[in-house]
């Protein structure tokens, strides 16, 4: 018998046709399974990014404290290196310093800042201090390297790596959106802000820090809608609350932001109405009555001191 | 002079066919390379955690490198019994363990030029500037670190039997004194007690290794340090080197080479 006949024997074979009609038949169902789930996982993944974070696996929830390594590690770097450690007191450094200059976040820090290595006990001490960074600065002020040389640049990466290992950091988004705007980075402040919500959708921070990015961007219709969307959220969120656990210094900033945007617009009522509801939650009310009186008689809403509104007060002039 | 230079120069030709340093070299360099590739936010600019990073590599490099040349030559030597024929040579025990130092610190002092030359030419491309004295200093107070480790080890090396246990033990000893050193005496404030005595004394006798490790002035581009710190630091590792090798050379005299 040759080759040939032997394969026309198994072509012919009675078992031939309907093994193949079988994989036939499985191929098209494993192709239509396919196409049935693949849009819902897509759009599960969407709904957690970072879901399939190869970081997030191998390193589960270690790796928020990671996260807080980098956070620090910002800050430390906002400070040229001058940083407390675990030996030193931390009292002035119990609130970022780079997040409270950038109006974030409200600051908790007691004692001097600059002072956690106190007096030089002995002569290995005073030697010791002449190898690594041993006074304070902030970069953004009177850093080696000199001012408005933009190097808050270089708190960036970590900010960006802290945000990666813990997404739900909200802190990491709105920290870098305030130092990328204050390099001129608009752009990518929103882009990064952005990235915040997708992890963290209807955040009141970021929120807040969107409609930053839009007043920057003289875009002063989208930025109201975004505050006035940020203080339904906050409502929602903090009102059923008591008094002492609700976050003020967001709803204050929301406000105060509000009615700002509301006096550039040139709505001097609505500007107003702002600031009186700011009056019962705001730490300083007085200093609100009295601008409250200053736009009733005719002059713009100027920013109160805060970090966050000079800021912004500042980039909306230019 | 001339028997430690001779034994120095073998210690170094050694290292020179040896892969250690080259592998090390491209490691560092690879990694921070393929880190400095990164875009964060767009920004070119961005230099200092890249410093961070290459100079960390730098350090475990240099450390590796000076504690395990050091750990191996007098216990190599034992083993494959080459010890016997060099001590018969008018040379002695004193001038074999300066010599093994001296070769060790000068291998080391030599791979180190090579990663400060990659660290300088890697930061000016991202920030431009030449801060050469500030280097200077840097690989100098480096190049001290190196041979206060290599003179500890050589120590341990005529103390502990296995080349490993006296790398480890070193290890830690650095490692630690580098992360602690310099809080010892606070440490030692508030626990009080028998403990906070002997931290205490610690703190006062164990060298500070923890001076030598400039980096953050490096990364944050500091200005410069004084020169007379770099000598008082200069002073101060030479004086502990020199017990640490007086002490491996009284050890090496009693030391049984059977």
């Amino acid at each position: 018998m040759t080759h040939a006949d032997t394969s026309t024997e198994s072509a012919k074979s009675p078992g031939a046709a309907p093994e193949l009609g079988l994989a036939g038949l499985l191929f098209a169902a494993a192709f239509t399974l396919a196409l049935f789930v693949h849009p819902p996982i897509y759009e599960f993944q969407g709904r957690r990014p970072g879901a399939d974070d190869v970081l997030a696996r191998v390193l589960g929830d270690g790796r928020r404290l990671f996260a807080n390594h980098c956070y620090l590690k910002a800050d430390a770097y906002y400070h040229s290196g001058y940083y407390p450690t675990i030996f030193d007191d931390q009292q002035g450094h119990q609130t970022a310093h780079m997040a409270a200059d950038a109006g974030v976040v409200q600051e908790q820090n007691t004692g001097e800042e600059g002072q956690f290595l106190g007096a030089v006990t002995d002569w290995i001490d005073g030697h010791s201090r002449k190898h690594f960074p041993s006074s304070h600065s902030h970069l953004d002020e009177d850093a080696p390297g000199g001012k408005g040389a933009g190097v808050e640049r270089e708190i960036l990466p970590w900010l960006e790596l802290s945000a990666n290992l813990d997404p739900q950091w909200v802190e990491n988004y709105t920290v870098g959106a305030f130092w990328l705007r204050k390099l001129g980075k608009q752009a990518e402040a929103e882009r990064f802000v952005r990235l915040g919500l997708e992890s963290n959708p209807g955040n009141v921070e970021l929120l807040f820090e969107l409609g930053r990015c839009r007043f920057d961007a003289a875009d002063l219709e989208r930025a109201r809608n975004i505050w006035e969307q940020g203080w339904v959220r906050w409502r929602a969120r903090e009102e059923g609350r008591p008094a002492a656990e609700q976050n003020r210094f967001t709803a204050t900033q929301l406000l105060l932001h509000l009615a700002l945007v509301e006096s550039r617009l040139g709505r001097r009522e609505k500007c107003v109405e702002w600031l009186t509801r700011a009056l019962p939650i705001a730490a300083s009310p007085d200093q609100i009555k009295k601008r409250i009186e200053e736009v009733r008689g005719g002059l713009p809403f100027e920013p109160i001191q805060s970090p966050a509104l000079e800021s912004s007060g500042k980039d909306a002039h230019h | 002079m001339s028997h430690i230079s001779a034994v120095a120069s073998v210690v170094i030709l050694e290292m020179i066919r040896r892969k250690d340093v080259y592998v090390l070299l491209f490691l560092t360099a690879l990694i921070t390379l393929a880190l400095g590739a990164v875009n964060f936010f767009g920004d070119p600019k961005i230099a200092r955690y890249l410093k961070e990073v290459c100079l960390a590599l730098i350090w475990v490099s240099s450390l590796v490198i000076a504690v395990f040349t050091a750990a191996r030559q007098i216990p190599s030597e034992k083993e494959s019994r080459t010890l016997f024929p060099l001590l018969a040579k008018p040379i002695s025990r004193a001038q074999v363990m300066l010599g093994k130092f001296l070769g060790c610190w000068l291998a080391c002092a030599a791979s180190l030029a090579a990663f400060y030359v990659f660290f300088a030419i890697l930061s000016a491309t991202r920030e431009g500037q030449w801060p050469v004295a500030n280097y200077v200093q840097a690989y100098w107070l480096h190049c001290l670190f190196c041979g206060l480790v290599a003179s500890l080890t050589l120590l341990g090396s005529v103390w502990f039997t296995a080349v490993s246990s006296n790398a480890t033990i070193i290890l830690a000893f650095v490692g630690a004194m580098l992360v602690l050193g310099r809080h010892l005496h606070k440490v030692a404030m508030k626990t009080g007690g028998l403990a906070g005595n002997l931290l205490d004394v610690g703190y006062y006798a164990l060298p500070h290794l923890e001076w030598f490790d400039v980096r953050d002035l490096i990364i944050h581009n500091w200005p410069r340090i004084d020169w007379d710190v770099i000598a008082k630091d200069t002073l101060y590792a030479f004086a502990y080197g020199g017990c640490f090798l007086a002490l491996a050379c009284w050890r090496f005299r009693r030391y049984a080479i059977h």
